[in-house]
């Protein structure tokens, strides 16, 4: 165990006006899971694609089995036994199981010619040792998220990986297929294959994780045995102070019914008879497993999907979207899961985003003339309110972090004043510190009468946000607890995962 | 259907994976091919074969480069330009500088892997989008072209170069034995070859391939060149069976290209479709023209019959594919 595998020292790493990783060192044990921490934008992601050969680094060292390596492209890293799983899988999805797993080393003979039979028989093999319940020959679009996990595991196995560098492998897994990652990651440790985890889920890492660094702002903080740490204390590294209150909960007023759903049913089957009640001022949230159909209810419920069956009313009032405009119309905005591609305009900039679900309030004369100054002023008064780290209102939304863009979603909602606010996956993929302004942030918007219904895969988050758990499964909701004081995520879970 | 003891990349599941995939474009081709046979007697004649064969020769020649090219996720605009190019850079070196044919055709066709190289070198090297790239290249190679004909044909005398491109082999016209050679080696280089697999990847997924450690650029690279020759030697063809170097031809033959690809059902994002897709997307373009010449249509008529098809055949392909999807949910 006490054998350094790698060692990375006073690695540097600058791109246009950034300097990303101010000479960070981290050592590596042969066999163990070390998990890596940090905000996002802490320089977490820059340094394991220096270590995957996609930046080449400007100084420092890096050293295999005690011997300086020069690593300058994934082709390189790979060599060396170093393979990356990106948090943003890349894998090709036309292209079945196995051309995935053998993409760019191919057995092939001299002219060139590939050997299927090997191909399929090798990835087989794999596949069965993983236990990963798929076939080489399925097509990857057909995979699970949590396959997918899988495959980009399979893949690195194959090369032979002595270090394997997971980035937020469970971002969009639902619990039980979690700990069917986890097995894998401790099958993989028993072989002696060190792995290097990156969670912002801190269970997870006090699970799973041998040593824990932490990086903060481009620099190491501390690299510590996660045995003889507490969360606090990591929290407390992460972010340099303390965080009072996590999970912002102030006392609610809640009042009448604004929203209710009965015997909503969807055409295509994912949703049957689902019926809730929102009131004013409250946080109801929908828990559930990944497929469970909590998306697919929030889109009948923002228009996006019309219901099939069964009846929506909104104050008494019974209403019927075909379309996501007559949702937003009648005050019900959602903030999507995935919030690069359906809750922002990547290539445009802060403002644009900010200001473009009210272009009526600055555009005048039949949308003609736009009044750039209120139109700067509307995006400035939502950036200093929600807090959002940006270097200027002509920032593109795509080099922001995660957390910075969902606040940008946010903003763009609380700018058109809506009175519902549906958030998917809230804070997914953004760090503590983010997370706990996203949450201060919804306690804010209940106490301004607002109503908000959230689906989240992260119980701790359901339990302490909620004023009443809709629990899903299998597109329908199998229980519901009206009360915070009846939550309990044992029983929730055991909802959820349908042992109960 | 039952799953038998299907092998995984045995031929068998090969074969029921290639029906699975090109069955709908397949049976369109079988049931256009019937309908022509019975409107009109003169349709389905050996002469008649033969004409559609050699009609559609050069433009199938184009297209399997073009697969490859869209297979990676990108685009050739250029095609037309390089058959023009060589087509008349060949007559010249024959007739004006009195070369052997064989070595005029090899000298044309180098050139046209240098300009491929220079398609897929702006484009990785120079990250120009492919569109522009070969729009602009496009232009240079035409426009080239007319300055070494000056505008007018080039005239060379019957004998070996114009029997490369109009004789026979038994009653097969020799550019239709070519169009069946070239989909041979070119189906085998895809399907079964390092090189086939890294095209589908870079077009599945640039970036995953690029992180699994495949030369991404020299892929992108190597198939502009392969598209270039393929088109250059369409024109070289061309040019032959016409009997004079016109620099003219090859104008909308990178668009026929486009649409055999698309009718065949080569996703323009990369990383999906067949060359079996593509020839039968080209045959099948080629039949209903044929048809509609038989019948008289005039060929203003047939360019608009031309476009509803290619919406019509793209249409089709997304509603199977959304109702692929519906089932599997």
């Amino acid at each position: 165990m006490e054998e350094i595998i790698l060692r990375m020292k006073d690695i540097t790493k600058s791109f246009p006006g950034v300097k990303a990783l101010k000479g960070v060192s981290m050592e590596l044990r042969k066999g163990e899971v070390h998990a890596l921490l940090g905000e996002n934008g802490a320089g977490k992601s820059t340094l394991i694609k220096c270590l995957g050969g996609i930046y080449p680094i400007d100084s420092g060292s890096i050293e295999l089995d005690g011997r300086k390596v020069d690593i300058r492209t994934p082709g390189e890293s790979m060599k060396l036994g170093i393979s990356v799983i990106h948090q943003e899988l890349v894998l090709a999805e036309q292209l079945t199981v196995a051309d995935n797993i053998f993409m760019g080393m191919e057995p092939a003979n001299r002219a060139g010619f590939i050997d299927k039979k090997k191909i399929f028989g090798e990835c087989e093999e794999i596949l069965q040792s993983l236990n990963a319940g798929f076939h080489a020959y399925n097509r990857v679009f057909t995979l699970s998220t949590a396959q997918k996990q899988m495959l980009e595991i399979a893949k690195a196995i194959n090369k032979q990986v002595r270090i394997l560098v997971m980035d937020e492998p469970t971002a969009s897994v639902s619990q039980k297929e979690v700990d069917k990652i986890f097995d894998l990651v401790r099958r993989l440790k028993s072989r002696g294959i060190t792995i290097v985890y990156i969670s912002h889920r801190m269970d997870e890492i006090f699970q799973i994780a041998d040593r824990i660094t932490v990086l903060r702002d481009g620099s190491n903080v501390a690299t510590a045995e996660a045995e003889s740490i507490t969360q606090d204390e990591l929290v407390h590294m992460m972010v340099g102070y303390d965080l009072e209150q996590y999970f912002a909960r102030s006392s609610r007023k809640i009042g009448e019914v604004v929203m209710k759903g009965e015997g909503l049913t969807r055409s295509d089957g994912k949703v049957k008879d689902a019926s809730f009640e929102l009131r004013k001022g409250e946080i109801i949230g929908f828990a559930g497993l990944v497929g469970s159909g909590r998306t697919e209810l929030v889109e009948m419920l923002s228009g996006i999907v019309p219901p099939g069956a069964g009846k929506l009313e909104l104050s008494g009032r019974k209403v019927f979207f075909k379309n996501p405009r007559q949702a937003l119309d009648a005050g019900i905005c959602l903030v999507p899961e995935d919030r690069k591609h359906e809750g922002l305009i990547l290539r445009n900039n802060v403002r644009f985003n900010l200001s473009i679900g009210i272009l009526p309030h600055f555009i005048r004369w039949n949308y003609l003339g736009v009044n750039r100054r209120k139109e700067e002023e509307i995006a400035q008064k939502y950036i200093d309110k929600l807090a959002i780290k940006v270097s200027g209102q002509q920032q593109l939304a795509i080099n922001l972090s995660g957390g910075n863009q969902q606040k940008i979603v946010l903003g763009k909602w609380l700018a058109a004043s809506k009175d519902i606010i549906i958030l998917d996956e809230p804070t997914r993929g953004i760090d503590v510190g983010a997370k706990a302004e996203i949450y201060a942030l919804m306690d804010e918007l209940t106490n301004q009468g607002k109503s908000i219904i959230m689906v989240s895969s992260e119980l701790p988050e359901v339990i302490n946000m909620s004023d009443q758990i809709y629990v899903m499964r299998e597109g329908s909701i199998c229980k519901v607890y009206r009360d915070r004081s009846s939550f309990d995520q044992q029983e929730i879970l055991r909802y959820m995962l349908g042992l109960q | 259907m039952k799953e038998k003891e299907k092998l995984p990349g045995s031929r068998q599941r090969n074969v029921v994976d290639a029906l699975k995939i090109n069955g709908g474009v397949l049976a369109a081709f079988v049931l256009i091919f019937i309908i022509s046979s019975l409107l009109n007697s003169r349709f389905l004649t050996v002469n008649n074969m033969m004409t559609v064969l050699r009609t559609n020769a050069c433009t199938a020649l184009c297209a399997f480069g073009m697969t490859y090219v869209i297979l990676t996720g990108n685009i050739d605009l250029s095609v037309g330009s390089f058959m023009t190019l060589c087509g008349c850079l060949t007559s010249i070196l024959i007739a004006q500088a009195g070369m052997h044919t064989f070595l005029a055709i090899g000298l044309s066709l180098i050139v046209a892997l240098i300009f491929g190289a220079i398609n897929g070198i702006l484009i990785t090297k120079m990250r120009i989008p492919a569109f522009i790239a070969t729009l602009a290249s496009m232009n240079v190679l035409r426009g080239a072209c007319y300055v070494m004909t000056n505008g007018k044909p080039v005239v060379f005398s019957k004998g070996l170069f114009t029997s490369i491109g109009g004789g026979y082999l038994g009653i097969f016209p020799l550019p239709a034995v070519y169009m069946v050679i070239a989909f041979v080696i070119l189906w085998i280089v895809l399907n079964q070859t390092k090189f086939g697999r890294r095209i589908y990847a870079v077009g599945g997924n640039q970036m995953a391939a690029r992180y699994s450690g495949v030369n991404t650029d020299r892929t992108i690279i190597q198939v502009y060149m392969i598209s270039g020759f393929m088109s250059a030697f369409s024109g070289i063809l061309l040019i032959s069976r016409l009997g004079s170097g016109q620099p003219v031809i090859g104008e909308g033959a990178e668009l026929d290209a486009i649409a055999s690809c698309v009718v065949g059902g080569v996703s323009m994002t990369g990383g999906s479709g067949t060359l079996f897709g593509t020839l039968i997307g080209c045959l099948m373009m080629g039949v209903i023209s044929n048809i509609l010449n038989l019948a008289g249509v005039n060929s203003y008529m047939q360019l608009i019959v031309k476009g509803i098809i290619i919406v019509l055949s793209v249409y089709i392909d997304i509603l199977r594919m959304s109702l692929a999807t519906r089932n599997k949910n």
